[in-house]
């Protein structure tokens, strides 16, 4: 490759793989909603600057679903999603524009809030909803969904589990510390046996705030495991945020996070949602968060799925387990599906893998254009036809599922079949 | 605003808006961006993008369309290589992407109706269900579409066995500048009755009418495939290997090459993958044949040993074979070819020449003699079985090379004809080849055309600005 091409970076090449990974142009037949359309406009605003109302180009390049479909099919390695993100960042009004959404459409968008215990404490979130902090946009967004739909019952229950050096060596997780002549500053570093003792839990903003059974169900299943969890207060995993634009939020939350992993021993970081993993791993793209490559590097290690970690146990699954659960797998699964994997070992023949879709929960463009949202989300819901249950291993894609799904497909994360 | 967008009158865009209400009408400069180009790269804005979901509303658009003197561009998903949907007259890009549903599959007489904006892929996946088969794919079969696929009349891999996407055209709808419809051919799978303007519609890449529907014909699904990848450590001892396939009587469903500086690519492609280790050989083979068999599970188990036996004439360096689902990675690494260049050069002009069979080796050998004198890579790969070749001149235009890379071209296109081949084979002239075409298509026969497109598009608003006008 010659120097000119590596300083002008990468460059759509127009091949058009990406409108089949879209699932907006899927679910619309719309292509100036394609990532093509959205980094050619980019590229117009860069070459013809004047020629087009930056307001209303804002306003396209933000119906976007942030899911990075495009981006794995890519040949080129774009990222649409990020050059969407640029976009909303370098517009000016967009943070004005965004906030405005929230106040207008917050509380026609709020399903209510009924729940099988009784109604659900929104005060904390109207409260939120009135002084719209940045920071909290992915709680505010996931807090639309699915929240008025009943819990699902427990029918799995863990009967047995190696111990944690024993998962840590069949999961493939390295325990060795980095070899850092000089040191790097915080604690000693965890390795092997410490590692064993005790995981920080990631909880996400749905677990801490919205649904804390299923951060609850995580921390026993953890201590049956052998865990001593460790309480930490993450902040958001910065996903949302960098989605919606909102980087210096992001690269804060991000900051934060780095330093709480720091100051436990840079141990083991346990999550256990698809979108939140795929959040967290994505520091390493920043590398000036991290002292040095070998630091980034561990950070991608240790951040672990739950769902990794337990697949070693043995399950025991009730009589009164549905014949059919439906598996759907989130957008931001990154490599190996270690929810799917738990779940084929826990479920086998009763497991059935939905067709790769999206949910359509869309993070930002919820506020931007729901009814795109919706679009999506229907294809999805007509993949649950005669479906008694559906779970996913992805916090937003839960509630989403949740909000959208017929009235006889109870759905959830597969957290919230375990006793 | 600025006047880079060609603009409508204020009552055309009225007209527009309301035969296609809602979304189905995009006038905003933003939202007409996208629209621009292909995967030639090239591009140019239009006035306006519309979107049918039934043929009244393309009859009503075209009748509108050539009382208005308004150039009209089908596009689906533009994939096209030589700027067919570059709208470069402004006017209305109609886009496909919502009349895309199949209206019939019929395993009784072995037919499918379909709109023209279904994924080919996707079609394919439905027939196999049913033990259906539709042949044409395309290197871009998972994203390009039924309808562009006609437009283009799209060869693909398995073109040395089946033919091409002309050869499973029956019939078709066809709404023409005024808005009068052609029902032509038939359901029949042999059908004589008048002038065959099917066969001509197929591959008139939208210069004379849209296609509302298009019946297709199919094929019994084999019971099983199977193919073998094959590293040689040059390109004449794959060439050996191939004959004595063919020598052994047996017809691969497809038969596709490699040549060393696209193994060079793939090899960069492939390099950055989880599974890199399985790519090694790229690394060390100087070309690579590609086979597909089909037909019952005997016979492909026996053909499968005698290509084996065959392609040892050319001292394999190395050779995978695998059946059904297993398949599929290696194929991969055809359809990545195109895409992976672009590890090499920022810039590449492909060129899908095709010649005489016997011709290839001195095509291939032709075009890197070319590029050595002008100073830059050559690539080549594609169809071997038909003599279909993707040549690929590769370049840089931010270090001054664009000039380089179009005498190139050039020369390229004098050393095909030479052999007796054609500037295209699959992608159609379009911008990209429109100066060289009176090299190959001489005044007599270009004449016809021009008149037979009269007929069809009397003003001249269909896809203006490529082929012949």
């Amino acid at each position: 490759m010659s120097r000119d091409k590596d300083e002008r970076g990468p460059e759509c090449i127009l091949c058009g793989k990406c409108l089949s990974a879209c699932p907006l142009v899927e679910a619309t037949g719309q292509e100036e909603l394609a990532p093509r359309s959205k980094v050619r406009l980019a590229d117009f605003l860069q070459e013809q600057p004047g020629t087009l109302d930056e307001q209303d180009a804002a306003r396209l390049a933000s119906l976007c679903l942030g899911c990075g479909r495009c981006a794995r099919v890519c040949a080129q390695g774009l990222e649409p999603a990020r050059t969407v993100a640029g976009l909303r960042a370098a517009h000016p009004g967009w943070r004005q524009w965004l906030w405005k959404q929230w106040i207008d459409r917050a509380s026609t968008l709020w399903p209510l809030a009924r729940r099988s215990g009784g109604m659900l404490d929104r005060a904390p979130l109207r409260s939120l909803a009135r002084r719209p902090e940045p920071g909290r946009l992915g709680l505010l967004l996931k807090s639309l969904q699915g929240l008025d739909r009943c819990p699902m019952r427990a029918y799995v229950s863990l009967r047995e589990a190696p111990e944690p050096m024993e998962v840590l060596a069949r999961s493939g997780v390295d325990a060795q510390a980095p070899d850092v002549a000089g040191g790097w500053p915080g604690p000693s570093i965890q390795s092997g046996a410490d590692l064993a003792q005790g995981v920080l839990l990631f909880s996400g903003c749905a677990g801490q705030h919205l649904r804390p059974e299923w951060d609850a169900k995580a921390r026993s299943l953890l201590v049956a495991l052998g865990w001593r969890r460790t309480h930490a207060e993450f902040a958001c995993c910065g996903s949302t945020l960098g989605t919606a634009g909102l980087l210096a939020e992001q690269h804060t939350a991000r900051e934060r996070n780095l330093e709480i992993w720091r100051a436990g021993g840079r141990g083991l970081v346990v999550a256990y949602c698809a979108s939140c993993l795929n959040g967290l791993w994505a520091y390493v793209q920043e590398p000036e968060l991290f002292v040095d490559g070998r630091e980034a590097a561990l950070w991608r290690e240790r951040v672990v799925p739950l769902a990794r970690l337990l697949k070693f146990g043995r399950f025991m699954v009730s009589d009164d387990a549905p014949e059919v659960a439906g598996y759907h797998r989130p957008c931001h699964v990154c490599g190996a599906d270690h929810d799917a994997a738990l779940l084929r070992t826990v479920l086998g023949s009763r497991l059935r893998e939905l067709p790769d879709r999206c949910c359509g929960f869309g993070g930002p463009l919820r506020l931007a254009d729901p009814a795109l949202a919706d679009a999506v989300a229907r294809r999805r819901v007509a993949d649950l036809a005669g479906l008694p249950q559906v779970l996913t291993g992805c916090t937003a894609c839960a509630l989403q599922l949740a909000a959208s799904a017929p009235e006889q497909t109870t759905t959830g994360h597969w957290l919230d079949i375990f006793s | 605003m600025s006047t880079l967008f060609p603009k409508l009158s204020s009552s055309q865009q009225r007209f527009l808006r309301d035969l296609f209400p809602g979304s189905g009408a995009l006038l905003a400069p933003e939202e007409l961006v996208g629209f621009a180009g292909d995967a030639s790269q090239k591009q140019a804005l239009p006035g306006a993008v519309v979107r049918p979901v039934e043929e009244a509303q393309l009859r009503e658009l075209l009748r509108w369309a050539h009382l208005e003197r308004v150039p009209v561009y089908a596009r689906a998903r533009a994939t096209n290589k030589v700027g067919q949907t570059v709208p470069v007259r402004g006017g209305v890009v109609v886009s496909f992407l919502r009349m895309n549903r199949v209206l019939d599959i019929d395993p009784q007489d072995f037919v499918a109706v379909v709109q023209p904006g279904v994924v080919t892929a996707q079609f394919q996946q439905e027939l196999e269900s049913r033990g259906l088969f539709y042949p044409p794919d395309p290197a871009s079969v998972k994203i390009s579409t039924l309808g562009g696929n006609v437009a283009t009349c799209a060869g693909g891999m398995r073109a040395l066995k089946y033919g091409v996407t002309r050869d499973h055209l029956l019939g078709l709808r066809a709404v023409l500048p005024g808005g009068e419809v052609l029902a032509l051919g038939s359901r029949c799978h042999k059908d004589v009755s008048g002038l065959d303007l099917t066969r001509l519609l197929a591959g008139s890449a939208g210069t004379l009418a849209l296609f509302s529907e298009l019946t297709l014909k199919l094929l019994p699904r084999p019971e099983t495939s199977a193919s073998a990848l094959v590293g040689f450590a040059g390109f004449p001892d794959a060439l050996e290997a191939a004959a004595a396939v063919f020598h052994a009587g047996l017809l691969p469903a497809a038969l596709e090459f490699m040549d060393s500086v696209t193994l060079e690519a793939l090899a960069a492609e492939f390099g950055r993958h989880d599974d890199a280790e399985q790519y090694s050989w790229l690394r060390e083979a100087g070309a690579a044949l590609l086979f597909r068999l089909d037909g019952s599970r005997a016979a492909v188990d026996a053909e499968m040993q005698t290509l084996e036996r065959a392609v040892s004439r050319g001292k394999p360096v190395f050779l995978e074979s695998a059946t059904g689902a297993d398949e599929e990675p290696l194929w991969e690494v055809r359809r990545a070819i195109s895409p992976s260049l672009f590890h090499l050069a920022p810039d590449k002009s492909g060129e899908d020449v095709a010649v005489p069979r016997g011709r290839v080796l001195e095509a291939v050998q032709g075009l890197h003699a070319i590029g050595r004198e002008l100073g830059l890579r050559t690539a080549c790969f594609g169809h071997l079985g038909d003599g279909n070749l993707h040549a690929n001149i590769l370049f840089d235009r931010a270090r001054g090379q664009a000039e380089a890379a179009r005498q190139a071209k050039s020369k390229l296109f004098g050393l095909v004809l030479s052999l007796g081949g054609t500037l295209t084979g699959e992608h159609g002239i379009g911008l990209s080849k429109k100066e060289w075409m009176a090299d190959q298509i001489g005044p007599a026969e270009m004449d016809v055309m021009q008149r037979l497109k009269a007929v069809f598009d009397p003003h001249g608003i269909m896809n203006p600005g490529k082929e012949w006008a």
